[in-house]
């Protein structure tokens, strides 16, 4: 990165941050801080909804998904649009009436403090460990590919959002995450215009979809039935539904975006502008690796895309000799698939379609011996440094970003990547400390004292938050695909959690007591199913809740009967 | 929770901008998504 970069990354995250701190520099009480005001616009609520689920890993980790298992994780949005008007045509009137500051109060109100208690306590585990992934994830591939120190990128990114959430609250969260998306947004369309001008001259838009379709990885939608599959039509469906659900219905961090603004309508056009334009982004996202796909398959790519990792255990006579036998062979197959490449585009061009299917299967095979060639790779590489993390597709986007775009853009997409991790992050510290605040404070520890003193209670846990979150960040050592172990964290909770709020709604015959219980017992279902089984993370969704609505049903009719 | 919160809803919350009934807003997005994935099926077909 030159100095360029730096200004256009540094001015871009200060202004933004800046001009929240100008907006809500008035607003001093507790109101504004927890839930914002009827100012908040729905295009603020949408872009901020928006703003929130995409953090940084969707923008560094989805394209090298893409890159490496094509367009199929698209479907683990199908549910969302199905999930998001649930909760416009059901949970959004209740929590305007009633109207609640987090969702958990909502549980005290149809159940009793204990449920409420509980909801709120699966939501903090969980959003905690969440928020340290957000911190985590773009800090350790940042610091891995520019040599910055790791301790270091995670305590400054921390801190960072810290401050800004901790002085502004919901209304400078919302404020800042409109700016914050719109760099994003135009970040990526600029990436995706840079891909395309990367690419040969004789290659055309139509080409590069062509061969990344006959490389198979275009295939967004899977009609298969499969449990152990993790990303198909059904799994996205119905997985992704109860995700969805349980994520913009329950998860504090959203409810409080939608709820910043002062009517139901903005609460539901808010929402409903994410239904409508969530799955096209992630496609846009995904298509956008597949893109990048393409450009290395004419321009060679590293053997192993963790190159400062790679780097190191060349520094080892043994393990150099092994890796340079196998640069060599990667090479051979990589001209020749090259070559293969092009005989196969030219017989596409010219609908020879015998010519064609003969080149498709060399470049085809080409792919799986170089596949072969980066599995042996990685096996060396495991062998001289067991601590290494293997799966390297996060780090594909970032290794072209840095590597084959213009300066100035690369301080754009860094800012892209920064916008993302601070906006996320700065959501989910902002509903921690109001969770804990509104639902464990004031019931436990303080239920009378004066809006400064909870103002104050509020701006302390949302500090106290921050600090956790960048401790698990320090500490933490992931080992899936980033955006997938934050998926999991959230499936392995978010299922019993939608429960609790599905039984509220429609079991009006349920009570307190069985709830709490079948929530309990739920939550220990879905834990053991995790560590011993291997079913696809989004049925947990479904499990979880389906779990707590038939525990909580035959508990209320059988031994809790009177 | 009073019965009230599972009242329906008044008419000025049924009332949705630019689509009459939320009814209507909700089936606009159906409609949306049910085009989405019939563009990506038939697009990862085409080049396939």
């Amino acid at each position: 990165m030159s100095w360029i970069d730096y200004v256009v990354l540094l001015g871009t995250l200060l202004a933004i941050a800046l001009y929240g701190h100008w907006r809500t520099r008035r607003d001093y009480d507790l109101g504004h801080y927890l839930h914002g005001d009827e100012t908040i616009r729905w295009g603020t609520i949408g872009l901020s909804v928006m703003a929130t689920q995409a953090s940084a890993i969707t923008f560094l980790s989805t394209p090298g998904q893409a890159y490496e298992s094509g367009m199929g994780f698209v479907q683990n949005y199908f549910g969302l649009p199905f999930a998001l008007i649930l909760i416009c045509a059901v949970f959004i009137p209740i929590y305007h009436r009633l109207k609640v500051v987090t969702a958990y109060e909502y549980l005290g109100e149809r159940f009793d403090q204990k449920t409420r208690l509980l909801g709120a306590s699966l939501f903090l585990v969980q959003r905690g460990l969440a928020a340290g992934i957000t911190i985590y994830a773009p800090a350790i591939i940042l610091s891995a590919i520019l040599g910055w120190n790791l301790q270091l990128t995670i305590l400054l990114c921390g801190l960072f959002v810290v401050v800004y959430t901790t002085a502004g609250g919901t209304k400078a969260v919302s404020i800042t995450q409109r700016w914050q998306m719109a760099v994003i947004l135009l970040g990526m369309f600029v990436a995706f215009g840079m891909i395309l001008r990367r690419l040969p001259a004789d290659i055309s838009f139509f080409d590069a979809t062509s061969i990344a379709g006959k490389m198979g990885k275009l295939k967004a939608v899977d009609f298969s039935f499969d449990l152990t599959q993790r990303y198909n039509f059904w799994s996205g469906l119905l997985g992704g539904f109860f995700l969805s659900l349980s994520y913009f219905g329950t998860d504090q961090s959203q409810v409080q975006r939608y709820l910043a603004g002062g009517s139901v309508a903005a609460s539901r056009f808010g929402l409903l502008f994410n239904a409508v334009l969530k799955i096209p982004m992630q496609f846009f996202i995904l298509f956008t690796g597949v893109m990048v796909f393409v450009f290395f398959q004419w321009e060679k790519p590293p053997m192993f895309f963790n190159q400062p990792a790679y780097q190191r255990v060349q520094q080892n006579g043994n393990a150099a000799e092994k890796l340079a036998n196998l640069q060599a062979r990667y090479d051979g197959v990589f001209a020749q698939k090259q070559a293969a490449l092009r005989e196969m585009t030219t017989a596409t061009r010219n609908g020879a379609a015998e010519a064609g299917a003969f080149a498709k299967t060399e470049v085809l095979r080409g792919r799986d011996e170089i596949q072969k060639i980066r599995g042996e790779a990685k096996e060396v590489l495991k062998a001289h440094d067991p601590d290494l993390e293997t799966k390297d597709s996060d780090y594909v986007f970032i290794t072209f970003i840095l590597n084959y775009l213009p300066h100035g853009i690369i301080g754009l997409l860094m800012a892209v990547i920064f916008c993302a991790a601070t906006s996320a992050t700065a959501a989910e510290l902002n509903a921690l400390g109001s969770t804990t605040e509104v639902d464990f404070y004031r019931v436990l520890i303080r239920p009378e004292a004066s809006e400064q003193h909870y103002l104050i209670a509020a701006k302390v846990l949302t500090a106290s938050w921050g600090i956790v979150a960048i401790a698990f960040a320090l500490f933490a050592n992931i080992v899936e695909n980033l955006i997938e172990a934050v998926n999991i964290l959230g499936s392995i909770f978010y299922g019993t959690i939608l429960g609790l709020f599905l039984a509220a709604f429609f079991l009006r015959f349920v009570r307190g007591s069985a709830v709490f219980i079948a929530g309990l017992l739920s939550q220990t279902l879905v834990l053991v199913l995790f560590y011993t089984t291997n079913i696809g993370y989004l049925w947990y969704n479904v499990i979880g809740c389906t779990a707590v609505c038939l525990f909580s049903s035959l508990l209320q009719k059988t031994i809790l009967a009177r | 929770m009073s019965e009230n919160d599972r009242a329906p809803e008044s008419e000025e919350e049924d009332a949705a901008p630019l689509f009459g009934t939320w009814r209507n807003a909700y089936l606009a997005v159906v409609a949306f998504f049910i085009l989405d994935v019939a563009l990506f099926y038939c697009f990862g077909r085409y080049f396939s």
